[in-house]
């Protein structure tokens, strides 16, 4: 348990939590919504698991997602605010935007799922959200490792 | 070529084990949220099933973030473990494992309760189960992991005496 940077000012500190803590809550919640997705079915007890995934997605990740956003663009002013952004910087946008997009269309489909009773458009939502899990996942990789 | 620096993985690693640990607590919150809602088996234990997940991801991640923390702490120049906020960090990490690992314990407790029900051939609500789901301990527990896990994010940001 140490460093999430070594040397920062401490003006960075503020957007840097707001970023990392609204990063966390996004991949937990989306998270937990998958899984409900996969927990899903036909039945009455896991078409409310249907309903579960699309209120986390809705009410839990995309707030989440909005705060890590904010929290980036609020670092990123920062720290190289007029300057040439860094390569992790750069996957950081592209994987999180995508994702972004990606989680958008996930709630979408996984309303659509809950409001016609289909569940296999519930597991499909359920996909295209874990690929989004899967690029910020990179994104947290690149944002600790900061590749060169 | 991508060039890492052993340090980078280290800390790409207490990440991942961080973000483990947080998205645990998140779909116990979730969980928490939606418990509140439901007293029927079958939903109780697609509930459990849900919760399960975020318990493996609890677990892992509590063992990894502490780990890979402390190896960073050996391996960058101007921290020592004996760090007042590092410290700090490690005993709040403690609550959190303690609390945390207590709430999964209650919460399946009443996942038992459910399935107990189920196989017995109950159908619709049961008052005890709604009791067993609602409960003030498994609020309380998972409330407060939750508030250590933000104050372990807090001090790993600020580091207050570094």
């Amino acid at each position: 348990m140490s460093v999430l940077a070594t040397i920062r000012p401490g003006a960075w500190d503020l957007p840097l939590f707001v970023h990392v803590l609204g990063a966390m809550v996004l991949v937990g919640a989306a998270a937990t919504g998958v899984r409900a997705a996969f927990v899903s079915g036909p039945a009455p007890a896991t078409g409310w698991a249907a309903r579960f995934a699309y209120r986390t997605f809705l009410l839990a990740a995309l707030p989440a997602f909005v705060v890590m956003r904010v929290g980036a663009e609020w670092i990123r002013s920062k720290e190289f605010g007029g300057g040439v952004d860094p390569h992790f910087v750069i996957v950081g946008y592209t994987v999180g935007d995508l994702g972004g997009l990606l989680l958008v269309a996930g709630i979408v489909l996984s309303w659509f799922a809950v409001r016609r009773q289909r569940p296999r458009l519930t597991k499909v939502a359920a996909v295209v959200i874990g690929v989004a899990l899967v690029g910020w996942l990179v994104a947290v990789w690149a944002m600790g490792a900061k590749p060169s | 070529m991508v060039a890492v620096s052993l340090n980078g993985w280290i800390l790409a690693a207490h990440l991942f084990g961080a973000f483990a640990l947080v998205g645990g607590l998140t779909a116990f919150v979730i969980a928490t949220v939606a418990a509140r809602r439901i007293a029927d088996p079958q939903q109780a234990l697609a509930l459990g099933r849900i919760v399960g997940a975020g318990t493996v991801a609890f677990r892992a991640g509590l063992v990894v973030v502490v780990v890979f923390g402390i190896w960073l702490v050996f391996r960058v120049k101007g921290y020592a473990i004996s760090n007042g906020w590092i410290v700090a960090a490690l005993v709040l990490w403690l609550v959190v494992g303690a609390l945390g690992d207590r709430s999964v314990v209650v919460s399946k407790r009443a996942t038992e309760l459910a399935r107990t029900l189920d196989s017995s051939g109950r159908e619709g609500p049961s008052d005890d189960l709604r009791r067993a789901l609602r409960g003030r301990s498994l609020l309380v527990l998972r409330i407060g992991a939750a508030l250590a896990a933000l104050a372990i994010l807090v001090l790993m940001v600020w580091k207050p005496g570094a």
